[in-house]
């Protein structure tokens, strides 16, 4: 049952093809590798440097190393996901899916399986970080644990809508680069001023032991009290669900437009041809 | 209207539904409170509260308990304990149970209850303001009342209680209110081994005990008595006036005949009189005084004496000026001196170092830049994906290993400092081959405990000892500690209820007394003294010394159930320097020769007991000190997390001159 969407998504040839051109380059793994050296020197410089227990501070390393991490792998998220990883740089989508022998759906779904392998890669490489961080801070390991789906979920659904953003603007490379800068920065920034409970840096301080300090408004839903960064991950899942159907009608919209231009070529050939 | 069977059968159905009915609303229970010692209460001490049930429904079983208020609003620390017993109550049976209870101010009332399955059955509050209180309570045991005229004999506000034997406190705590226990006529080998050892408790904790003689001089002659008495009463005597009292205080008494008792000095001073008549007598017991009087304070011509005053002045020896460092603590002035504060103000955890963290953090990288390399070569096969996914799982693994630090992994960081003060009554009848355990060994432990918990939750604690009493409780830290504590009483004393948000410190000074686990004979000769320990508990004394003139003499470890016999010469020890700071010298001797967490749990309890005190001003008496590397107040139990327990072991010694 489980198995089922996973063995799908590696008989989906375009997954198949963007992972293994994913094997190959060079350029992502010294991607993974220098954000990870940033975030452990991040980890080095906020490790505790004395053995008190400060009362009346709490520990810092957990945190740092959960904002870094964000900050670093949200850009991460909406920079490569705004970037085509198949085809030719310079070939346009609808170009492409003429010529490709694939349906609409399964290029929909092999494109973003791919981009969320790609950000399990990326938040598999910091795990062991946020484990000692997360020791060092005494925070439990459910408080890690929530911390990584956090980084995950969030990940992933800006991968999905940096995703989303490059089928409809392809053809405009300065907007899209523009759109999705500014995305950036009001995620990762504005909406920690504006709407908290948008901000994922915030929903893991939420998920952490400073929930008492700077707690998230909390929503009674079905009689329970849901913490804020539970309503964090609810609204990235959406968010992602979303998109993901944004990014399904656009590539079927655009494999229809390509469709019907092969069409209307084919009808122009053929009239060309005709004896009349 | 309702006739015949329907009416029946109604009849029937609300009969089964009272049957429904739980147990505890047919339940009567008449409950009577006494507070203090006949009504008298002394604030900012522990007093008794006599809770008396009588069940006349049905057999019951549920909790008695009192609840008090401590603290303040006005500094935000107000918190509740309550303090509950189990109980069973038969039909028609009638209890009575004895709560100590610590009153600080009358702003509060005390509510006292008695709940069965959650239901309370009988409340009674005890309004404070209406209750009579007193500086000094005497508790007199005789059967005149002859103490009255002590009510307005000094200038503090003075309570006589007479109390009958049976109503005599079960646990020292029950003395904590009381000044002094005068008893006449009256035998203690009456009284109850628990009460006995109460009275003994209270008194090397720094009561005082006085004995005065009437015509049934037999009663000193008991075997409890006598134990206490500095003197060995021989008979009676009839005499003429008390000549020997009157040109003492300098007021003459007339020249009528009275009975006096004839007895001899034999441990103690003789404060009127001779050794070999005393008059009036007294001897240190602990930090306690047994004084006895050779006359009847209540038969002429004492009664009408008017040097009477003077006489009781001497007796009593009421201290007139305020116990400021029991009232500071109270009022919380004293926290942040607290040895659980000073011992978290020192580096205790154990993180693992920024060089350990930096080859850990280089061999995960190294490691991965390895497999990206590998990978890349054979073009990202799926055993480079296998090689990749064991880095990072052996990586997380190794980090929750080897990059934690340990106590912050724990529910909560526990510990137990306690100061284990041994009094060891020697008998000067004994000689120092004696190998008999002294009846009055008993020792006072004061528990600092402090229970921090890294991400909240809900503790237990366990007291060693059944009367162990909660003196003061604060919280510290970034969450909230909770203000409601629950002590349970029984065979054993659990504080719950100890609820802790994350990143919080709950503070706790207790107080209780135990059997003294170490037996210690001092003898003084002409260049020094004899010494003879021997360690009577489960845990093994170490770094055993003497502080006496300035001196240490290290006496070393003691092994559970083994003796050590040592003379200790002033004149070939060197003398330490004067004006090095007591536990500064001590923790130079034993705090070297123990790890890092143990030597800070021993330089704050050194701090704590000797304070800035220099080693001349400390050592003018013999000292024993040394170390059980154990929690003195706390029981390990399940669910409880790992106590770090140290205890400083403090006796002083009395050596009798060879």
């Amino acid at each position: 049952m489980l198995r089922l969407p996973f063995r799908q998504a590696w008989r989906n040839v375009i997954f198949q093809g963007a992972a293994e051109s994913f094997g190959r380059d060079a350029v992502r793994w010294s991607h993974g590798l220098n954000y990870l050296i940033i975030l452990a020197v991040v980890l080095f410089i906020t490790w505790p440097k004395e053995a008190f227990l400060a009362l009346r501070d709490l520990p810092f390393t957990y945190n740092a190393m959960g904002g870094a991490a964000f900050i670093l792998l949200s850009y991460v998220s909406f920079s490569q996901g705004s970037r085509k990883i198949v085809g030719e740089e310079r070939m346009s989508l609808r170009d492409w899916l003429m010529l490709a022998p694939v349906s609409a759906d399964t290029f929909t779904r092999g494109y973003l399986a791919f981009g969320l392998l790609e950000c399990v890669f990326y938040w598999g490489l910091i795990l062991p970080l946020l484990v000692m961080a997360a020791g060092a801070s005494g925070e439990s390991m459910s408080h890690a644990a929530a911390g990584a789906v956090l980084i995950l979920v969030c990940t992933g659904s800006y991968r999905i809508l940096a995703t989303a953003l490059l089928f409809c603007l392809e053809r405009d490379e300065f907007v899209l680069y523009l759109v999705v800068r500014l995305l950036y920065v009001f995620w990762i920034l504005v909406s920690g001023f504006s709407m908290p409970l948008l901000n994922p840096v915030l929903a893991f301080v939420d998920a952490s032991l400073w929930h008492h300090r700077h707690a998230l408004p909390s929503w009674p839903l079905l009689g329970v009290q849901v913490p804020g960064w539970v309503l964090t991950i609810g609204v990235h899942l959406l968010l992602g669900g979303l998109f993901f159907i944004i990014a399904t009608i656009r590539i079927r919209w655009i494999r229809r437009r390509a469709e019907q231009l092969e069409w209307a070529m084919q009808e122009e050939n053929h009239g060309g041809l005709s004896p009349s | 209207m309702l006739t015949g069977a329907p009416m029946a059968r109604v009849c029937v159905f609300l009969i089964l539904c009272l049957g429904l009915l739980p147990r505890c609303v047919w339940a009567r229970v008449e409950m009577t409170v006494d507070l203090g010692h006949q009504g008298t209460v002394r604030l900012e001490r522990w007093n008794p509260v006599t809770v008396s049930l009588h069940n006349s429904a049905e057999a019951l079983s549920g909790e008695v308990g009192v609840r008090v208020w401590r603290g303040s609003e006005y500094r935000k620390d107000l918190h509740v304990t309550t303090m509950t017993r189990a109980v069973q109550l038969p039909h028609r049976a009638r209890k009575r149970f004895t709560f100590s209870i610590p009153i600080a101010s009358i702003t509060h009332p005390i509510d006292v209850f008695f709940r069965s399955d959650g239901h309370v059955i009988a409340e009674q509050q005890l309004n404070l303001r209406e209750a009579l209180s007193a500086e000094y309570i005497i508790v007199g045991l005789s059967r005149d009342l002859g103490l009255d005229f002590l009510a307005t004999t000094f200038q503090r506000h003075t309570r006589v209680a007479y109390l009958r034997l049976p109503d005599l406190p079960q646990v020292w705590s029950g003395y904590d209110s009381v000044t002094a226990v005068v008893v006449k006529g009256v035998s203690l080998q009456r009284a109850t081994a628990s009460q006995w050892q109460a009275l003994q408790q209270w008194l090397l904790r720094g009561g005082t005990l006085v004995v005065a003689g009437d015509s049934q001089y037999a009663l000193l002659q008991e075997p409890r008595l006598r134990q206490l008495l500095p003197v060995e009463v021989l008979g009676l005597e009839e005499v003429n006036g008390l000549p020997a009292l009157a040109s003492h205080y300098g007021v003459p008494m007339p020249a009528v005949p009275l009975v006096q008792l004839r007895a001899r000095l034999t441990a103690g001073e003789v404060l009127v009189g001779t050794a070999a008549a005393p008059l009036l007598a007294q001897r240190a017991l602990g930090h306690g005084r047994v004084v006895f009087l050779a006359v009847d304070y209540a038969a002429q011509p004492l009664d009408t004496w008017p040097g009477q005053k003077a006489l009781w002045s001497d007796i009593l020896q009421p201290s007139e000026q305020v116990d400021y460092s029991r009232v500071f603590a109270e009022l919380g002035l004293l926290d942040d001196s607290h040895p659980m504060m000073k011992l978290l103000s020192r580096p205790i955890l154990n993180y693992p170092s920024h060089t350990l963290l930096s080859l850990i953090l280089v061999a995960y990288c190294g490691s991965l830049a390895l497999v990206f390399w590998w990978m890349r070569r054979r073009g990202g096969r799926r055993r480079g994906w296998v090689a990749l996914v064991a880095t990072v799982a052996v990586a997380v693994v190794g980090a929750y290993v080897f990059c934690q630090e340990r106590g912050l992994r724990e529910t909560a960081l526990l510990y137990d400092l306690s100061v284990l003060e041994v009094f060891n009554q020697q008998d000067p009848r004994e000689g120092l081959e004696t190998d008999q355990p002294n009846a009055l060994a008993y020792a006072r432990v004061r528990g600092h405990l402090g229970v921090f918990s890294p991400r909240g939750g809900d503790l237990a604690l366990t007291f060693q000892r059944p009367d162990t009493i909660l003196r003061h409780t604060f919280h510290r830290g970034m969450g909230n500690g909770y203000e409601r504590l629950n002590l349970r009483l029984g065979t054993a004393t659990v504080l719950d209820g100890i609820k802790l948000d994350p990143w919080a410190l709950r503070v706790m000074s207790v107080d209780s007394m135990v059997p003294a686990p170490l037996q210690v004979q001092t003898e003084r000769h002409a260049t020094g003294m004899t010494i003879r320990v021997k360690n009577h508990g489960t845990v093994p004394l170490y770094g055993a010394m003497v502080l006496y003139r300035g001196r240490l003499f290290v006496l070393g470890g003691i092994a559970p159930g083994a003796e050590l016999f040592e003379d200790l010469y002033v004149s070939l020890q060197s003398a330490e320097s004067q004006f090095e700071t007591a536990w500064q010298a001590l923790y130079k001797v034993s705090g070297s020769r123990v790890g890092k967490s143990d030597g800070y749990m021993q330089e704050v309890l050194l701090q704590h007991y000797f304070g800035e005190a220099h080693l001349s001003q400390v050592s003018q008496t013999p000292l024993l000190i040394g170390w059980l590397p154990a929690p003195a107040t706390l029981v390990p139990a399940a669910g409880t997390p790992a106590i770090h327990g140290m205890t400083l072991v403090v006796g002083h010694l009395a050596p009798q001159n060879s």
